[in-house]
């Protein structure tokens, strides 16, 4: 029987050695194609971050329940990613593990990280620009419209250390989730994979650059409608940290935050585990001297 | 502890963003040297293969 067919999880060995040459190929993609893709990224998570903005409003929930459910219905974005296929900067920090496996040059996953982060921004601010308007915002007595503008007031008032921190733990979640789809098979695997790391992140209040890219360029065009800041009951004073200046100092913080979830904690710690030279070399010796049943063993080959 | 707690803080948002800073300005460098020589390498590796 030399082709089995089976339908376990990839395990994690297999998934990374998935991820090194998943990284090469969108690293090494046509660059025009590679930004088209950010472009669909940024849309899908302005798409999964309008979804929860518009769930959480007025929901009449619990706290923690709010925030489960908001959870939930943001993964729309990375399932979309995921699935349907788009390039998004947060979850392609984890190319790093084809640069230190020697398999791109840094430049390349610069190159890659450069471009895919212009097109989640154009993405992520045209479905801004849509949503506005829709005048969706104006649902639920403008309260929908109020739930982005705290959203968005609150990112843009965190302070460096605390939106750093946020950054760093949303995309090690973000990158798990990603990491977690490579063990997956089919569709409802990946869909399963993405749950619950997703859902934890959102729910926790940690930051996502990408989705920030929709929130707060969305709050800033809530703070231009008077009815909107009326029902909010905020006075100027308030929201004068919800500008240009707050969101690039924003995502200065939480960008970095998210290179370094993604790109140390879960891209170098799970290469250091399974693909560290050492550990490879111990791992191909194994696959040399056990075979696949109805190969030849290695020594076979060798003798003729 | 309030006092580790606040060297910790520090080292965070110092060691996080210097390390990342440091990784994207290698990149940019790199970058930028690879895009300037495949340009100048492309023409000299094409002479050498259609040298007979």
């Amino acid at each position: 029987m030399a082709n089995r067919i089976t339908l376990d999880a990839h395990p994690p060995l297999e998934m990374a050695e998935r991820m090194e040459d998943v990284g090469v190929k969108k690293a090494t993609m046509d660059p025009w194609s590679m930004f088209a893709l950010a472009v669909l990224a940024g849309s899908f998570i302005g798409l999964g971050a309008e979804f929860f903005t518009l769930v959480i409003t007025d929901s009449g929930l619990s706290f923690g329940m709010n925030k489960l459910v908001g959870g939930f219905v943001f993964c729309l974005g990375l399932i979309l990613v995921v699935v349907a296929g788009a390039e998004l900067f947060t979850g392609n920090n984890l190319i790093v593990m084809a640069w230190v496996g020697g398999k791109l040059t840094l430049g390349q996953v610069m190159q890659n990280w450069l471009i895919v982060y212009a097109g989640n921004l154009f993405g992520s601010l045209a479905t801004a620009a849509f949503m506005y308007f829709t005048r969706q915002w104006v649902f639920s007595d403008y309260h929908v419209g109020v739930t982005a503008l705290n959203i968005a007031n609150a990112k843009v008032n965190l302070p460096f250390g605390a939106a750093l921190t946020r950054g760093i733990l949303c995309n090690a979640l973000v990158c798990l989730a990603v990491w977690l789809t490579l063990s997956g098979r089919s569709v409802t695997d990946k869909i399963m994979a993405i749950l619950f790391p997703i859902t934890a992140f959102v729910a926790s209040g940690f930051e996502h650059s990408i989705a920030n890219m929709y929130f707060i360029p969305m709050g800033i065009l809530m703070k231009g409608e008077p009815q909107v800041v009326q029902a909010a009951g905020h006075v100027a004073a308030d929201l004068a940290q919800l500008n240009l200046q707050g969101f690039v100092d924003n995502l200065i913080a939480v960008t970095t935050g998210n290179i370094f979830g993604g790109g140390f904690l879960v891209a170098g710690v799970y290469w250091f585990i399974y693909r560290r030279p050492k550990v490879r070399a111990v791992e191909e010796a194994g696959r040399a001297a056990a075979p696949a049943e109805g190969q030849p063993l290695a020594a076979d080959r060798a003798s003729g | 502890m309030a006092s580790l707690l606040s060297i910790l803080d520090a080292g965070i948002t110092i060691v996080v963003p210097a390390t990342v800073w440091t990784l994207l300005a290698f990149g940019l460098i790199q970058l930028i040297r690879e895009s300037v020589h495949l340009p100048m390498e492309q023409p000299r590796q094409v002479a050498r293969e259609t040298r007979s």
